[in-house]
């Protein structure tokens, strides 16, 4: 069973005890994505996901939507056409990327999700969800099609709630922690396993399982390795492992549809051999890994909602009242027993000023006298001003941060540092300079991410990890041309590549390059009298260089022969 | 379960082999040969010889006699190699009706195919005759730098030959499966092939538990044995030229008989360090004297006249471990395969290479048939353990606008693959694109070989560059190429299955099968024809011999003359079919010459008085 994660409405995720990747995650969780899902989106291992899934269940700020287990698409269209029928897809859709050389973790790259999520609004603000009877939206639109999406109705899918003043806290759903590698088992179709072909029953699941997530999983996971493994080990893993998967062990028998699953199995784990085997390659593909996971982290928590500045002042300002363990009290009806609960679990923080928060006034009677009594006794001690109390925690985090060259943490501390002391240049002014910093380190990792990928030809990840590459570097001209570049590879969207490679002109104009992509990109778009004049200025530009002059003889066919096509 | 033979298809000779309980094993033709020439002639009376007999006369039938047909199978008649072939071929070299190529033997023109598909008929025949049961199934090799238009016309010679070629199996790579077979060894290995006619290295990894995965393969399919033996030719006619003023070059029996003797000497150099060339009455000008050609013929010389051949060899070596990314030291074995590689220059020049001797415990001429039953053996015994990862030796992809060839999958891929790529329109409004499949190394596309090509219709009407059509490779786990495309909006599909034409049409070699099938009753007929004929002459001799003794005892009676007329007219009756060559009514006749036989045998133990 797969469990696909939402936020608990209503539930005060500020107020919690989170780690970057619980925050990490929380960002990702829509109601739509699936745990396993998650782990390829956020480039954290399944066990990761699932122990943080875990975590954040206790402290009740998800829960799960039941009921629902995705089919992969290609699972779908498999069983359609070996049904003859169609089947509706429910649940999400991974658009699927190309066969041969997944992306690390399958699916829609996760630069391009971070190229859509960028535009939308946070997690924090997204407490949305769909009523049951309505299939979701696919998930990769999930970020960018809000008209779709309605506010939570708080009668629908409710976890019962706890008993007040009960301090058992509810196991979390079974999951499969502990195996590092082991994904949640796909779904098997009746319909795959009762295929009339011959081949044994368990070899038919064996082939479905591991066809199911061919392209989730990393190519150490498909090999069943450590990240350590050596070429020997790798060697012998695949030897191990990819004859069964060879046609030839099936050699003139029945296949039906498995035909096509043993032989992409067998050249998704040939590629990883490949890859694992080939000392440079390998080590490409590690640090792509790396970078990648890099990336996700860096690019989460540098996007940011500007309204999160006022809920922390907010946070900040409204400290709550330290709560006695074991003590009971209930908030606001929605979101009460979680809230309560999570208090409990609260390490002990340092305590502003008991400012009485403005939930509390529309308490119950009985408690509110309760809380108002404990608020007075805390003003009596006179404690330090909250705000400030807050500010020093920020910018302790973001020095420990720093110490960890953790740009993007401490970009983030110093953020809501500012926020809290807007007055404070000094403070300001470092913050810039860090997001700054921060920023341009990931465009940096993202530049990485995207020479891999083009390096693989994986021209439509490339665009779009350029593009994100782009954003922090509004001025870098080799970026743009980049974007351009990989944009005419990829084949498509030729307006974006000329947009691009214009811009990329604009800012070093001296770059005959630079020309020759923004040519390339003007006749590919069909705009061959720009492409023209174009290429005279480059002629002019490169008149003593023979590689421009090159480049200038081979566009000047090329235009001629789309002429020459158009008439 | 079906037996399955292992054809090397050799471009001089032709080796058969079959895994019997479980141990590779050759299987001799009639001669009691390991190997058989692969060669075919038609004599002046249509009668169709193949292999030793075929090679035998081939001086005295030197137009009507083809050999190294290999070199010519599945090219085009236009191609440099074949027009390089009709200068030293003793046989006509024609154009068939698709520009493929022909074989003009008297008055008939064969194709390639039917050609060696004479030498695969020959081999079932006695591979059947040996194993006393019809033989339907074979894997047959190739050189591994064969392209898909070779494999196909092999395939084809395969089917007119009446077999079901399961498999087709790179040369060198079954070569590493009979070195690795059953021995359990892990290592990397190196093949170095050079046959009769072309030269092929791979480079392979044999994994635990008989998994075989070659890493690369390259090599020249216009380099091996003939090669060389034309060095030697054309220094034989030079030097008879000098001599004599006399161009050995037009006349096609001196070339044949040049041919053997150059073929000879080179084998004979392997183990002497020089050899005389005597063929006497070469010509027989109107001038007196010379026309005797006796040389004497030095190893040195031989090596200095083949030097620039093998440095080719050992450069395509050094290419194919850079691709390969394969320092030497990797290598922990070498193999060499093919007749050539008896050349004791060859040898010290691998070893000088690979530094390494190479290893010693394979036969040349064998080991690359035995190879293929052992692969033909793994396909049908599930029981197998052994698995043959294999590359494509050729790159695959379509051509683009500006005659570009884009590649999807790269040479030395591991098949099964697939790749795909995003391609665009190139024109506005357009609404079909045609995707030109082909093969080969070249970015220029005219530089390769066209595979096929489709049409995908009912894109929509965009300016250029807007329609995004997803093009597809793959090649499965026989080898076969398909190719789709998909308009990614519309998702209108169009895909074919690149069956690469080996330059004949389906019906030619459904026809080709049915003549052969003919020609096999034909043949048949007379293997028993002669079989019976041997028996029945036995046995008139027999019974002829017995006539003065039987007519001494039985004379004396009716009966006993009577007996006697109707023995004669039996045996009279014999001899007149034996002479019309009627192998049916031979047949029906043998039983009463049998009685006969049993009769006069009875009559001449019976204890006389």
């Amino acid at each position: 069973m797969m469990r696909v994660p939402r936020l608990v409405p209503g539930c005060d995720i500020k107020s919690l005890p989170l780690k970057t990747e619980d925050g990490y995650l929380l960002s990702r969780i829509d109601g739509v994505v699936s745990e396993r899902e998650l782990s390829l989106i956020t480039g954290l291992s399944p066990a990761e996901v699932t122990m943080v899934l875990d975590r954040l269940y206790v402290l009740g700020a998800v829960d799960f939507v039941e009921g629902r287990a995705p089919m992969s698409r290609r699972a779908a269209a498999l069983t359609a056409s070996a049904t003859g029928g169609v089947i509706s897809t429910r649940g999400t859709e991974m658009p699927s990327s190309r066969v041969f050389d997944p992306p690390l973790s399958g699916g829609a790259p996760a630069s391009r999700r971070f190229d859509a999520a960028v535009d939308s609004p946070p997690a924090s603000r997204r407490i949305v969800e769909h009523s049951s009877d309505q299939p979701p939206p696919p998930t990769r639109r999930s970020f960018d099609s809000h008209a779709e999406w309605r506010v939570v109705d708080p009668n629908v899918e409710r976890r019962p709630i706890v008993p007040v003043g009960d301090l058992v806290i509810e196991p979390p759903p079974p999951t499969r922690r502990g195996a590092e590698l082991t994904l949640e088992p796909p779904r098997i179709l009746p319909v795959e396993i009762d295929e009339q072909v011959d081949i044994e029953h368990s070899k038919k699941k064996r082939i479905i399982e591991l066809f199911d997530v061919l392209e989730s999983r990393t190519h150490y996971e498909l090999l069943e390795l450590p990240m350590d493994a050596d070429k020997k080990r790798v060697k012998a893993a695949y030897y191990s492992i990819a004859p069964d998967f060879h046609p030839d062990k099936y050699f003139r028998k029945r296949l039906g549809p498995y035909k096509a699953k043993i032989e992409a199995i067998f050249s998704r784990l040939t590629l990883a051999h490949d890859v694992l085997t080939s000392k440079q390659r390998r080590a490409e593909y590690d640090s792509y890994l790396e970078q990648l996971r890099r990336n996700r982290t860096m690019a989460a928590l540098l996007e940011h909602d500007p309204a999160d500045v006022p809920a922390v002042v907010a946070a900040a300002d409204d400290e709550p009242p330290p709560t006695a363990r074991g003590r009971t009290f209930t908030e606001g009806e929605s979101n009460g027993p979680e809230s309560a609960r999570n208090r409990r679990l609260l390490p002990p923080k340092p305590q502003g000023l008991a400012v009485r928060r403005p939930s509390l006034e529309s308490q119950p009677l009985g408690l509110s006298g309760q809380s108002s009594g404990d608020g007075g006794r805390r003003v009596d001690t006179a404690r330090p001003d909250p705000r400030k109390l807050q500010l020093e925690r920020y910018l302790l985090a973001a020095k420990v941060a720093l110490e960890r060259k953790d740009l993007a943490a401490a970009a983030n501390a110093y953020r809501l540092a500012a926020a809290l002391a807007t007055d404070d240049e000094t403070i300001v002014r470092k913050a810039a300079e860090i997001q700054r910093t921060a920023s341009n380190e990931l465009s940096d990792g993202f530049v990485k991410q995207a020479d891999y990928e083009a390096s693989q030809g994986r021209w439509l990840e490339a665009v779009a990890s350029y593009a994100n590459g782009c954003r922090s570097r509004p001025d870098d001209a080799r970026l743009h041309e980049r974007v351009a570049f990989a944009t005419l590879k990829s084949g498509q969207n030729l307006r974006k590549a000329v947009d691009y490679a214009r811009r990329a002109v604009k800012l070093a104009p001296q770059v005959s390059d630079y020309r020759v992509t923004l040519v390339r990109a003007y006749v590919a778009a069909g705009l061959e009298a720009t492409a023209r004049v174009e290429l005279d200025r480059l002629a002019e530009l490169g008149a003593t260089d023979a590689k421009a002059r090159e480049a200038v003889a081979q566009l000047r066919t090329l235009i001629k022969k789309a002429d020459t096509t158009d008439s | 379960m079906e037996r399955v033979i292992g054809i090397d298809l050799g471009t001089t000779n032709s080796c058969v082999a079959i895994v019997e309980q479980g141990v590779p094993t050759v299987i001799p033709n009639r001669g009691g040969y390991k190997t058989t020439p692969s060669m075919v002639a038609v004599t002046e009376a249509g009668k169709r010889l193949v292999g030793h007999i075929a090679k035998r006369q081939a001086i005295t039938n030197a137009e009507n006699t083809v050999y190294a047909a290999k070199r010519l199978i599945g090219r085009k008649f236009s191609s440099p190699q074949v027009k390089n072939a009709m200068m030293s071929a003793s046989y006509r070299i024609v154009e068939g009706p698709h520009g493929d190529v022909r074989l003009q033997l008297r008055d008939k023109a064969f194709s390639v195919p039917e050609i060696s598909a004479m030498v695969l008929q020959e081999v079932k025949l006695f591979v059947e005759e040996y194993l006393n049961e019809p033989v339907t199934k074979a894997v047959i090799t190739v050189p591994a730098y064969f392209n898909d238009g070779q494999r196909q016309a092999t395939k084809d010679a395969g089917q007119i030959a009446g077999l079901d070629v399961i498999r087709i199996v790179n040369e060198p790579t079954a070569a590493a499966l009979a070195y690795g077979y059953e021995r359990n060894v892990e290592r990397t290995i190196a093949v170095f092939d050079l046959g009769g006619g072309t030269f092929d290295v791979s480079l392979l990894e044999i994994g635990a538990g008989g998994v075989f995965k070659v890493i690369a393969t390259a090599g020249d399919t216009f380099l091996g044995g003939e090669d060389f033996d034309a060095r030697i030719i054309d220094w034989l006619i030079e030097e008879f030229r000098v001599q004599t003023d006399i161009d050995l070059r037009t006349d096609r029996m001196a070339l044949q008989r040049l041919k053997d003797a150059a073929e000879k000497a080179k084998c004979e150099l392997s183990s002497v360090k020089e050899t005389d060339i005597n063929l006497p009455f070469i010509v027989s000008t109107g001038h007196t004297g010379a026309t005797h050609l006796q040389r004497t013929f030095r190893r040195e010389t031989l090596e200095s006249l083949c030097a620039d051949l093998i440095e080719r060899c050992i450069d395509i070596c050094r290419q194919t471990l850079d691709d390969a990314r394969i320092e030497i030291d990797e290598i922990e074995d070498v193999l060499l395969v093919g007749g050539m590689t008896r050349m004791p220059r060859i040898q010290e020049a691998v070893q000088e290479f690979f530094g390494r001797e190479p290893c010693k415990g394979v036969h040349p001429d064998e080991v690359v048939a035995l190879g293929a039953a052992v692969q033909g053996a793994a396909l049908v015994d599930t029981s197998t353990q052994m698995v043959l990862l294999d590359v494509t030796p050729h790159a695959l992809g379509i051509m683009t606008y500006g005659e570009n060839f884009e590649e999807l999958i790269p040479m030395n891929t591991t098949v099964p693959t697939n790749r795909s790529k995003i391609f665009t329109t190139s024109r506005d409004n357009q609404t079909a694109v045609k995707i030109l499949v082909m093969q080969g190394e070249s970015a220029k596309a005219s530089a390769n070989d066209l595979l096929g090509e489709f049409v995908l219709t009912g894109l929509r009407r965009a300016p250029r560059g807007q329609v995004e059509i997803d093009v597809t490779f793959s090649i499965d786990g026989d080898g076969i190429v398909s190719v789709s495309a998909r308009d990614m909006e519309t998702n209108q599909q169009q895909s074919i299955q690149v069956t690469s034409s080996s330059g004949l049409t389906k019906e030619e070699v459904g026809k080709m099968v049915e003549d052969a099938k003919e020609f096999l009753v034909d043949r048949r007929t007379s293997d028993e024809f002669t079989k019976l004929s041997q028996e029945a002459n036995k046995l008139i001799s027999e019974i002829e011999s017995m006539f003065p003794r039987v007519e001494l005892v039985v004379a004396s009676s009716d009966f006993g003359r009577d007996a006697i007329g109707k023995a004669r007219s039996v045996v009279e009756r014999c001899r007149e079919i034996m002479s019309r060559k009627d192998a049916a009514g031979l047949h029906g006749l043998m039983e009463s010459l049998a009685r006969t036989h049993r009769m006069f045998k009875g009559v001449v133990a019976r204890p006389q008085g």
